[in-house]
C-alpha cells in the first residue's frame, strides 16, 4: 500500500501547534453556534475520528490488519466507569476525575494491546489480524456478560462538572475538541520521528528494518499499543458524550466497518481521519434521512475498501497527490539537476584503500541448506578491516545467501561468523546491525513513504546529526534531506540506502549489488566514491556485484563463489586470472 | 455436570470448526489469502437458498431440501468465486495482507447485506441433520458433529490427492508458489485461483445447510465461527490438514469441557485466542523470515 | 485521479449538506401526508431498535395513516416518526434528543431492549410520556412517564411458568435466562421468586448465562440434561430460540419448552421442528387462532398496510388506539404538556377485546396495565400454532408488579 509523504513541514515546526489552536479556536465557534443536536452528533464524529488516528497508525502508517479498534474502546469505557463507580477515587481527584481517569483507562488498553500484540506481531503481519478478530469478538461476549459497571442505571459524570442538558453537551463538544487536537499533535509529532520512520520502514520491509537495526517486532509492537491507548480513550470519550454504554455501542461488526474506512480514507493523516469520521457518523444520518436502512452505509465502506484495496491507494494519498502534483513536479527536476551534477563531478582519484590488515570479518564453514538444496557448502573467507572485498560469481552462486546469512535472516545455517572479535550467531539481524554489521539489499526496500532525511536518521538510529547526514548525502551525490523518497528513482534510492548505512558508521557494511540502476558514468562516480569511503566513515566493505570493470576498481581482494562453494579467494589479479574463475564464467555475458 | 457429556458436545463444535479451518489452510496453502470471509459466503447462500421456499412449495420435501442445498451450494460458490476474480485480477502480487484485507472488506459487506435483505428474523434454516447419531445415557455425539468430521476428513485427502498426483495439483502448487513464473509457463492462474474459491465457498455452503439455525441463526455467527476456524487452522500452522483437524476438535472439546463448570463459563469464548496465541508463540519460537519480506 | 477528486468533491458536499440539513430540518417525511386532514400536523415520535423489533411502529403507522386519511384529530393530521436505536444506548441518548429537538408531543409504539433504562430520566425532564408498543427492560414498568401496551418479559416469563407448573403439571422446571445487564436479572428473578411464592416450587436448575447473540447454545443444552429437567423455560427472542431448541434436538432432548411472546408468529413455527411439545402465553389474544374475533380489525389493518402479523405488531396497533382515545380527552389545543396531563389525569380504563385487563395510564409512579396473556402452544412435531386459553390474568394467578432496579 502506497502511503502519502509528508509535506514539508520540519522548516516551520509552529505550523502544527498553529493547526491545533485555530482548530480548537473553530470547534469552539462551531460548538456553540450550531444548533444543539449538530453539536451532540459532531462529538460523535469526533469521537469516531479519535478511533480512526489510532487505527491509522497500526494499519495505515504500520501496515497492519487491526479488527479489535472498538474492543479497545469498550476496554477503556470499562475502566473508566469502574474507576468511577466502583472505586473512591472520584473524590480524590475531584472535577479532574474523567481527564484522570481517561489517562488511567488510556494506559492499560495500552498495556492489553501489548499483551495482545506480543504473540502475533514478530513476523506475518496477518496474523494480527486473525488474533484482533478473536479479540473482538470476545471481548464482546465477555462485555455482555460482565455488563459495564454502570449497568443500564447509573450514569457517568461528565468532566469538570458539565451537565447532560444542551449547554452542558456543547461545553462537552469543546472538551472532546480538545481532546482531539491533542491526540492529533502527539500523533503528528511521532509520525515525523525515528518511531514513525520505523512504522513506515516495517510496513513497507521487513527485513529492510531489521538490518537498520531496528527490531520489527518493536516497531509493530510499539504502533499497536499505541493505537490501544487512543481507543481507550475514545472509549471514554463516548461514556462522556451518552454517560452510559453497553455492548452494543463497541460490536465487533464496528470494529471492521472503522478498520475498512481507515483504509479508505488513509487515516493516518489527521485530515483524513477527521474526514472519515465525517464519513462514519454522517453517511448513517443521510440514509435516515432518506429511510434507507442503516446497513446500507456498511456495504458502502465495504465496497470503497475493496476498491481502495485493488488500486493500492486511498482517498488521503488521491488528495495528497492532486494537491501537492506541482510541487512534486519541481522536486522531482531538482533531484535530477542534482544528478547530473553528481555524475560529471570530477574528483581525483581516489586509491583501492588497502587497510590495516587485522581480519575483521571471520567466516567458517558457512553452510546453508534449504531441504534438499545446498545454497552454500562450506564457504569460509576473511575481511580484512580497512579494504573492499568484492564477493563475485555467476547467478545462483549463493552471493546474496551469503550476505542473507551473515545478515541474521538465516538462523539455520551451520558455520560460524565472527566480527571484530564477537560472534553473530545467535543475534537476531537487528541485533547484528546494531553491533555493526550493515548491508544494503538487491530489491529496493527503501520505504518510498518519507523523506530522505527521515530515512537517514532512522537507518543511523539518531546518533548522525544533521551535519553528518548532509555530510553522506552530498559524499555519495545523493538528494537533498527534504526531498521525499517517493520522488526519487529507483537508481537514487538505492544510493541513498549505501549512503544511510554509511552514515550509520558501521565495522562492516555488505552491499548487495548497489550500482544496478546506474548509468555507466554513474558507475564511475559511484566505483571512485566507494574507494574513498572506508577511511572516510571507518568502514570495511564487502561488496556483492557483477559488474567487473566496478569490481576491479574497488576491490583490493576478491571472493568468487560458484554453486555454492569458494571457488578462489585472493588478491584481485591472481583471483581474476585463475583458469577454473575463467571457466566459471564461460557463457556469461561479462567476459574478462 | 458430566464432563464426558460436555467433550462429547464439544467434540461436535469442534468438528465444525475442524471443518473451516480445512477450508481456511486449503485457501491460505493455494490463494496465499486468510479469507475471513470464508463462512460468511456459505451463510449468505444458505440464507438466500431458503427464500425459494415459496417458489418450490408444491414439490415433495425431499426435492424441496435438494433444491435448496444446491441453492445455497451455488450462490455460495459464485459470491466466492466473485471475490476471488476480483483477487484474482487486481491483487495477483500484492502481499497477503492486503489480499486478506479484502476478506475483511468483503465480511463486513456480506454481514450488511444479510442484515438489508433478511433482517434478523429467526431464518428457518432447518438442519440437515438432526437428532444424535450415538446416543449413550446422556452422552450425545450428534449427527452434525459427525458429518463434520468426515467432511474435514474428505476435503483433506481429496486435496492431497488431488495436489500430489494430478496434473491440475501440480499446477496449483506452481501458481501458490511462483506466480508469476507459472504464468509465465502457460498455467491458466486466475481460472485455477478462482475455482479453488468457487470450491471452498461451495463447500461452505453445503456445510452450512446442513448445520442449519442451530449454529448459525443469525448473521454475527459469520464472525463468529471464522475464529475457532482460525484458531484450528493455526495449529496447524495454516500448513498442516491433519494437525488443523486435530486442532479444531481440541477448541471444541475445551469450550465443551468449560462448560461442565458453570463458574468459567465465561472463558469459554477466550478459548480459540487462548490457542491462537499458544501456536503462535510456539510456531514462531524460530524467527523465520518471509522470502519476499 | 481526477476521479478520486471528483469523488472526494461529491462525498464532501453531500456530508456537509447532511450535517447541515440534519440539524435544520425537524423531521423530514413521516406519516400522514396523504390525508384530507389540513390542519397543523400533531408530531409524535417512537424509539425502536428495528432490527429486533421493526413490527411495532409499523403497526402505528398503520393505524395513524388510517386515522388521517378518516380525517384525524378534528382536521389535524398526526405526523409519526421512527428513529432507530440499533440497540445501542449511545444511538438511544442521540435518538431521544432528536425526537424531542423534533417537537413531538408523545412517544407512541417505542419497541427496544433498552431505551427505557437510556431515557426514562430524558422524558420525565422534559414532561413527555411514553406509550410503548413493545416494552423490555425494568424500566418500562417501574417509572412515572412510561406505560407499555404490552405484557413485557417479566410477567410473560412469570405466566408461562404458572402455566407450566399449574396448568400443564410440569415438574423439575429449569430455566434459560438472558439477563442483560443486572436490572435484568434481578427483574427475572424476581418473576421466578413471586412463582415460587405462589406455587411453593421451586427451579430445579437456572441458567443466567446467556448472551444476546450467543454463537452455540451446545454447552448449554449439555447442561441442561444433566439436572433431568421436566421442561425447559427459556426467555430469549425466536430466532434464538430456534437455534437453541435446534440444539436441543441435535443432543436428543424431548422435554417441552416453555417460551415468551417473542416466538408467536408464523416464521417461528415454520422454522421449528422439535419432539416436544412449545408452550407459549401470548401477550395479546391470539391473532393464529381462526375462530378468534377480537384481532379481525387489527388483521385488517396489518394486511392493508403490509406490516407483518407478530405480537409485537398488536402491541403497536393497541398503543396507536391507546393514544387516539387519551387525544380525544384534550380540550384545547394539543401540546407535549397538554397530553402528559391528559394522560396522566386518565380515569377512565380504554377496553379492548385483545387484552384482558383494560388499559390505563394515569397518575400513578409505575404503569403496568397489561397483566394477562392468552396460552399457545405448537404440539410436537408440528410446526403451526393452536390455541389452548383460557385467560391468563395477573390478579387471578398471584403476579406482582416489577420492583424498580
Amino acid at each position: 500500500m502506497s502511503l502519502a509523504s509528508r509535506p514539508r513541514l520540519t522548516t516551520r515546526p509552529w505550523l502544527p501547534l498553529a493547526f491545533a489552536l485555530g482548530a480548537i479556536a473553530l470547534g469552539a465557534i462551531f460548538g456553540f453556534g450550531m444548533p444543539a443536536y449538530v453539536v451532540f452528533v459532531s462529538t460523535s464524529v469526533l469521537v469516531a475520528m479519535v478511533s480512526l488516528l489510532g487505527l491509522g497508525i497500526v494499519t495505515g502508517t504500520a501496515g497492519m490488519i487491526a479488527l479489535c479498534q472498538l474492543s479497545f474502546a469498550s476496554i477503556g469505557a470499562w475502566i473508566l466507569e469502574f474507576l468511577y463507580l466502583k472505586t473512591p477515587l472520584p473524590t480524590v481527584f475531584g472535577a479532574a476525575s474523567f481527564l484522570v481517569f481517561m489517562l488511567i483507562a488510556g494506559l492499560i488498553t495500552a498495556v492489553l494491546g501489548l499483551v495482545i500484540g506480543l504473540p502475533a506481531l514478530r513476523l506475518r503481519g496477518v496474523n494480527l489480524a486473525v488474533i484482533t478478530l478473536g479479540v473482538a469478538a470476545a471481548v464482546d461476549t465477555t462485555v455482555q456478560q460482565l455488563g459495564f459497571p454502570d449497568q443500564s442505571f447509573a450514569h457517568i459524570p461528565r468532566p469538570f462538572g458539565l451537565t447532560s442538558d444542551p449547554t452542558g453537551d456543547r461545553g462537552y463538544f469543546l472538551f472532546a475538541v480538545v481532546v482531539t487536537v491533542l491526540i492529533a499533535l502527539a500523533i503528528n509529532a511521532l509520525q515525523g520521528s525515528r518511531i514513525g520512520a520505523a512504522w513506515k520502514s516495517v510496513a513497507f520491509s521487513e527485513r529492510g528494518t531489521a538490518s537498520a537495526g531496528t527490531s520489527v517486532r518493536t516497531a509493530k509492537l510499539s504502533a499497536f499499543a499505541l493505537s490501544a491507548f487512543v481507543g481507550g480513550i475514545a472509549g471514554c470519550l463516548i461514556v462522556g458524550q451518552i454517560t452510559q454504554v453497553n455492548y452494543l455501542t463497541f460490536t465487533p461488526i464496528n470494529s471492521l466497518g472503522l478498520y475498512v474506512l481507515s483504509i479508505v480514507v488513509g487515516s493516518q493523516l489527521i485530515d483524513m481521519a477527521l474526514f472519515g469520521g465525517i464519513l462514519f457518523v454522517v453517511i448513517p444520518e443521510i440514509l435516515k434521512q432518506f429511510r434507507v436502512p442503516l446497513e446500507w452505509s456498511s456495504v458502502a465502506f465495504g465496497i470503497l475498501g475493496i476498491q481502495a484495496l485493488t488500486s493500492n491507494s486511498n482517498l488521503g494519498t488521491g488528495v495528497r497527490a492532486a494537491l501537492f502534483r506541482r510541487r512534486r513536479l519541481r522536486e522531482a527536476a531538482r533531484v535530477e539537476a542534482v544528478g547530473d551534477v553528481a555524475a560529471v563531478e570530477t574528483v581525483a582519484e581516489a586509491p583501492i584503500p588497502t587497510g590495516t590488515g587485522r581480519p575483521l570479518l571471520v567466516v567458517e564453514h558457512l553452510t546453508v541448506e534449504f531441504g534438499a538444496v545446498k545454497a552454500l557448502t562450506d564457504v569460509s573467507l576473511v575481511v580484512e578491516e580497512g579494504t573492499i572485498l568484492g564477493l563475485i560469481g555467476p547467478n545462483g552462486a549463493g552471493k546474496s545467501t551469503f550476505v542473507d546469512a551473515i545478515g541474521g535472516f538465516l538462523p539455520q545455517h551451520t558455520g560460524t561468523a565472527t566480527l571484530d572479535g564477537e560472534p553473530l550467531d545467535g543475534l537476531a539481524p537487528h541485533r547484528r546491525a546494531r553491533a555493526g554489521l550493515r548491508r544494503t539489499f538487491q530489491q529496493d526496500r527503501v520505504p518510498p513513504s518519507m523523506t530522505v532525511g527521515a530515512y537517514l536518521r532512522f537507518v543511523t538510529r539518531g546518533k548522525a546529526g544533521p551535519d553528518a547526514i548532509a555530510d553522506a548525502l552530498q559524499f555519495f551525490g545523493c538528494p537533498d534531506a527534504s526531498i521525499p523518497l517517493s520522488v526519487v528513482d529507483v537508481g537514487t534510492r538505492r544510493l541513498v540506502e549505501v549512503a544511510a548505512n554509511l552514515a550509520a558508521r558501521p565495522k562492516l557494511l555488505l552491499l548487495d549489488e548497489p550500482a544496478a540502476g546506474l548509468s555507466h558514468d554513474e558507475h564511475l562516480a559511484f566505483a571512485n566514491r566507494l574507494r574513498r569511503a572506508p577511511e572516510h566513515f571507518g568502514t570495511t566493505i564487502l561488496i556483492i556485484e557483477h559488474d567487473l570493470d566496478l569490481v576491479r576498481s574497488v576491490c583490493s581482494r576478491i571472493t568468487v563463489l560458484n554453486f555454492g562453494e569458494v571457488l578462489a579467494s585472493g588478491d584481485r589479479a591472481t583471483v581474476l586470472s585463475d583458469p577454473k574463475v575463467v571457466s566459471a564464467y564461460m557463457g556469461e555475458t561479462e567476459m574478462l | 455436570m458430566n464432563i464426558i457429556i460436555a467433550l462429547a458436545v464439544g467434540f461436535s463444535s469442534g468438528a465444525l470448526y475442524a471443518l473451516i479451518g480445512v477450508g481456511l489452510t486449503l485457501m491460505s496453502v493455494l490463494t496465499r489469502v486468510i479469507n475471513f470471509s470464508l463462512v460468511a459466503v456459505g451463510v449468505f447462500g444458505a440464507y438466500l437458498s431458503i427464500r425459494s421456499a415459496p417458489l418450490i412449495q408444491s414439490a415433495p420435501l425431499e426435492v424441496q431440501t435438494a433444491i435448496t442445498v444446491v441453492i445455497a451450494v451455488v450462490v455460495a460458490a459464485v459470491v466466492s468465486g466473485i471475490l476471488g476474480w476480483i483477487e484474482a485480477t487486481w491483487l495477483s502480487e500484492a502481499t497477503t495482507t492486503a489480499r486478506s484485507a479484502v476478506t475483511v472488506a468483503s465480511l463486513l459487506m456480506l454481514i450488511s447485506l444479510s442484515f438489508i435483505l433478511f433482517g434478523s428474523q429467526p431464518q428457518s434454516l432447518r438442519p440437515l441433520l438432526v437428532g444424535p447419531a450415538f446416543l449413550v445415557g446422556e452422552v450425545a455425539i450428534t449427527k452434525v458433529g459427525v458429518a463434520m468430521l468426515v467432511a474435514a476428513i474428505i476435503v483433506g485427502v481429496l486435496t492431497w490427492i488431488i495436489v500430489r498426483r494430478t496434473p491440475i495439483g501440480v499446477r496449483l502448487r506452481a501458481v501458490s508458489d511462483r506466480q508469476t513464473a507459472a504464468e509465465l509457463l502457460g498455467v491458466n492462474v486466475k481460472a485455477l485461483q478462482v475455482s479453488v474459491w468457487m470450491v471452498m465457498g461451495g463447500v461452505m455452503g453445503l456445510c452450512v445447510s446442513i448445520i442449519g439455525n442451530t449454529a448459525a441463526a443469525d448473521a454475527t455467527s459469520m464472525i463468529a465461527l471464522v475464529i475457532p476456524g482460525t484458531a484450528a487452522a493455526l495449529v496447524g500452522a495454516f500448513k498442516n490438514i491433519p494437525l488443523t483437524i486435530v486442532g479444531g476438535l481440541v477448541v471444541g472439546a475445551l469450550q465443551g469441557a468449560l462448560t461442565a463448570f458453570p463458574s468459567t463459563t465465561q472463558l469459554r469464548d477466550w478459548i480459540p485466542i487462548l490457542i491462537i496465541v499458544l501456536f503462535l508463540l510456539w510456531n514462531q519460537r524460530k524467527e523465520v523470515w518471509d522470502v519476499a519480506r | 485521479m481526477r476521479m478520486t477528486g471528483i469523488k472526494l468533491g461529491a462525498t464532501a458536499a453531500v456530508a456537509a449538506a447532511a450535517l447541515i440539513l440534519s440539524g435544520c430540518s425537524a423531521t423530514s417525511g413521516g406519516g400522514g401526508t396523504s390525508t384530507p386532514a389540513t390542519g397543523t400536523p400533531i408530531k409524535v415520535a417512537a424509539l425502536s431498535g428495528l432490527t429486533f423489533f421493526p413490527e411495532a411502529p409499523q403497526a402505528v403507522k398503520a393505524v395513524f395513516d388510517d386515522y388521517n386519511a378518516a380525517g384525524g384529530f378534528n382536521g389535524q393530521p398526526l405526523q409519526y416518526t421512527v428513529y432507530d436505536d440499533k440497540t445501542d444506548p449511545a444511538v438511544s441518548a442521540t435518538a431521544a434528543k432528536d425526537a424531542l429537538s423534533s417537537g413531538a408531543v408523545a412517544l407512541v409504539g417505542s419497541s427496544s431492549l433498552l431505551d427505557c433504562a437510556v431515557n426514562h430520566k430524558t422524558w420525565e425532564d422534559n414532561n413527555i410520556v411514553s406509550l410503548q408498543g413493545t416494552g423490555v427492560d425494568p424500566f418500562c414498568f417501574t417509572t412515572p412517564n412510561i406505560a407499555p401496551a404490552n405484557d413485557g418479559p417479566y410477567f410473560d416469563a412469570y405466566a408461562t411458568l404458572y402455566d407450566g407448573s399449574e396448568t400443564l403439571g410440569y415438574k423439575n422446571i429449569c430455566a434459560e435466562v438472558v439477563p442483560d445487564n443486572d436490572a435484568g436479572k434481578a427483574a427475572y428473578q424476581g418473576a421466578i421468586d413471586a412463582w415460587s411464592a405462589k406455587t411453593g416450587k421451586k427451579l430445579a436448575y437456572s441458567d443466567f448465562s446467556l448472551t444476546r447473540g450467543q454463537a452455540s447454545y451446545a454447552g448449554n443444552v449439555a447442561a441442561l440434561k444433566s439436572h433431568n429437567c421436566g421442561a425447559v423455560m427459556i426467555t430469549e427472542v425466536g430466532a434464538a430460540v430456534t437455534a437453541f431448541i435446534g440444539e436441543a434436538s441435535n443432543q436428543g432432548l424431548k422435554i417441552p419448552f416453555l417460551v415468551l411472546t417473542s416466538c408467536y408468529s408464523d416464521e417461528f413455527a415454520k422454522g421449528i421442528s422439535y419432539a416436544g411439545d412449545i408452550h407459549l402465553p401470548a401477550e395479546f389474544s391470539p391473532f393464529t387462532d381462526p375462530k378468534d374475533k377480537s384481532n379481525a380489525d387489527w388483521i385488517k389493518v396489518m394486511d392493508a398496510h403490509n406490516v407483518p402479523k407478530t405480537s409485537f405488531a398488536q402491541g403497536g396497533y393497541l398503543a396507536a388506539k391507546y393514544f387516539i382515545a387519551i387525544l380525544k380527552t384534550i380540550k384545547g389545543k394539543v401540546t407535549r404538556d397538554s397530553f402528559t396531563a391528559a394522560a396522566k389525569a386518565m380515569s377512565t380504563p380504554v377496553n379492548n377485546p385483545m387484552v384482558a385487563t383494560p388499559w390505563i395510564f394515569g397518575p400513578g409512579d409505575t404503569h403496568q396495565a397489561n397483566k394477562s396473556a392468552w396460552p399457545v402452544e405448537i404440539k410436537k412435531n408440528t410446526s403451526e400454532w393452536t390455541s389452548l386459553g383460557p385467560w391468563l390474568k395477573g390478579d387471578e394467578i398471584g403476579w406482582v408488579d416489577t420492583k424498580q432496579p
